[in-house]
């Protein structure tokens, strides 16, 4: 019975086969399948070799080569895992990809060196950009005012403004010497109170009949020599810078007095 | 700062200049002798005296030793155009009307005008605050005299000293007393009636 029944199941299979050469056909697409697979299952093989299985191979012997005890062996690993590499390093490949830090959190330090060098670019560029700005808005003001300046005036207004300056230098009230403008006594006490020390005053305050005042009674000329020696004398006999004026009778009478009698308690010491 | 004419100028005769009554005491036209010469003299010997004392005074006050130096040194330009003044106007005076007494009073009076003007504007440095100390307020108003008087001969260096308005009045009434005779004042009032 079992003889029978094999038999009537080879003849149902062989009633299904239509034909001969489509078996066959069939057979041959079976066939290349399988040897592309083989082909393809090679590939994956010798990938598997060269960027996997070869490089811990050759970490593996480089690792076991150290010469010392399990611990610097030990060492030697941990350097090698934590080391940032793609070039024959497989934990140092996986960690510049991304997949390996040294402390767990998603990005290699290498990551992170190129995007803090990222951003110190941009703010360099922002940084540029923001100073063209604001030279750009200067130059657009500096402009502008050029332009109000440069407005034609009334001819009027500039004859006013002429006359009226060659008031002010006239009236007294404006007088200029040199880079400094007085037009008062307050202004004057400000600039002796900055600009000069103390001991010395208004001692040197001249003008044209100050310097006549210092010229002897009978109008011979005192040289330079006696002039000076008077002043070291002045100045021997404890007088103070701005008091040496009053030989030239521009302090009151009494102050001339005084310097007279301190001067001849001078000589007679 | 009490009074116009300075020493070497002043003098008890009656004369706008009392101290050059005449011309040759002025000016000895040798550029030696004579009271111009030795009062220019004297003041450069002055000037040069005050500036080395100012430089050595005022060692690291840059801005009072450039501002004393220029009132300095501008005085002494103004002695010299104001002496230069004197002379020149005496000499075209006198070949105008050939009298030499009369050459001479009339830049006298101009020149007494000078000193005259810039003893108004002076005088607010001789007030004082105090007879025992020296203030800086005095300074202040000394300073401030000394630089009305500077502006002022600036002014009358530039106007020639007889063209300045403030000196107009001292060389008219020089003009008026000493040019002007009985006869052209009937003649203008003549003209003045006419109209």
């Amino acid at each position: 019975v079992d003889k029978l029944g094999k038999v009537e199941s080879d003849l149902a299979l062989l009633n299904t086969v239509r034909d001969q050469d489509e078996l066959e056909n069939i057979k041959h697409e079976v066939l290349s399948q399988v040897a592309d697979n083989k082909k393809q299952t090679g590939n994956t093989f010798e990938t598997l070799k060269t960027r996997s299985v070869g490089p811990m191979a050759k970490f593996y012997g480089e690792a076991m080569s150290v010469k010392g005890t399990i611990f610097e062996r030990l060492g030697a690993v941990e350097v090698a895992v934590t080391e940032t590499s793609d070039d024959g390093n497989l934990f140092g490949a996986i960690s510049y990809m991304g997949g390996l830090t040294s402390n767990g959190e998603f990005g290699s330090p290498r990551q992170t060196q190129a995007l803090e060098k990222r951003m110190a670019e941009i703010e360099h560029k922002k940084l540029e950009l923001t100073t063209k700005l604001e030279t750009l808005k200067e130059h657009r003001a500096s402009a502008v005012a050029n332009k109000i300046d440069l407005t034609p005036q009334d001819a009027k207004v500039d004859g006013l403004l002429a006359r009226l300056s060659l008031l002010e230098v006239q009236d007294g009230d404006a007088i200029r010497v040199g880079t400094y403008t007085f037009t008062n006594v307050v202004d004057c006490e400000a600039f002796l109170s900055a600009k000069v020390s103390s001991n010395v005053l208004s001692a040197y305050c001249y003008d044209m009949v100050s310097l006549v005042y210092r010229v002897s009674n009978n109008g011979d000329a005192v040289s330079t020599e006696q002039i000076l020696q008077r002043d070291y004398m002045a100045h021997k006999g404890g007088l103070p810078t701005w008091d040496l004026r009053t030989s030239t009778r521009q302090c009151s009478r009494h102050c001339r007095l005084r310097w007279q009698a301190r001067l001849c308690i001078l000589f007679l010491e | 700062m009490q009074q116009a004419l300075p020493a070497p100028l002043a003098g008890s005769a009656v004369h706008p200049i009392p101290g050059v009554k005449v011309f040759k005491e002025w000016d000895g036209e040798d550029g030696v002798t004579g009271k111009r010469a030795d009062v220019t003299s004297s003041i450069a010997n002055t000037v040069q005296a005050l500036l080395s004392i100012l430089i050595r005074e005022l060692r690291g006050h840059p801005d009072a030793l450039a501002v004393f130096q220029m009132m300095i040194l501008q005085g002494q330009i103004h002695w010299q155009a104001y002496a230069s003044f004197l002379s020149n106007t005496r000499n075209v005076s006198f070949k105008q009307c050939e009298d030499e007494k009369e050459a001479w009073l009339y830049p006298c009076e101009v020149g007494k005008g000078v000193f005259e003007e810039a003893l108004k504007v002076r005088r607010v440095g001789g007030e004082r605050s105090s007879t025992e100390k020296h203030t800086l307020q005095d300074a202040a108003r000394m300073m401030w005299g000394a630089l009305r008087c500077y502006q002022l001969m600036e002014t009358y260096v530039l106007c020639g000293f007889q063209g300045h308005p403030q000196l107009a009045g001292y060389s008219i009434g020089h003009l008026f007393r000493n040019r002007v005779t009985p006869k052209h004042i009937e003649v203008v009032k003549t003209k003045v009636s006419s109209i």
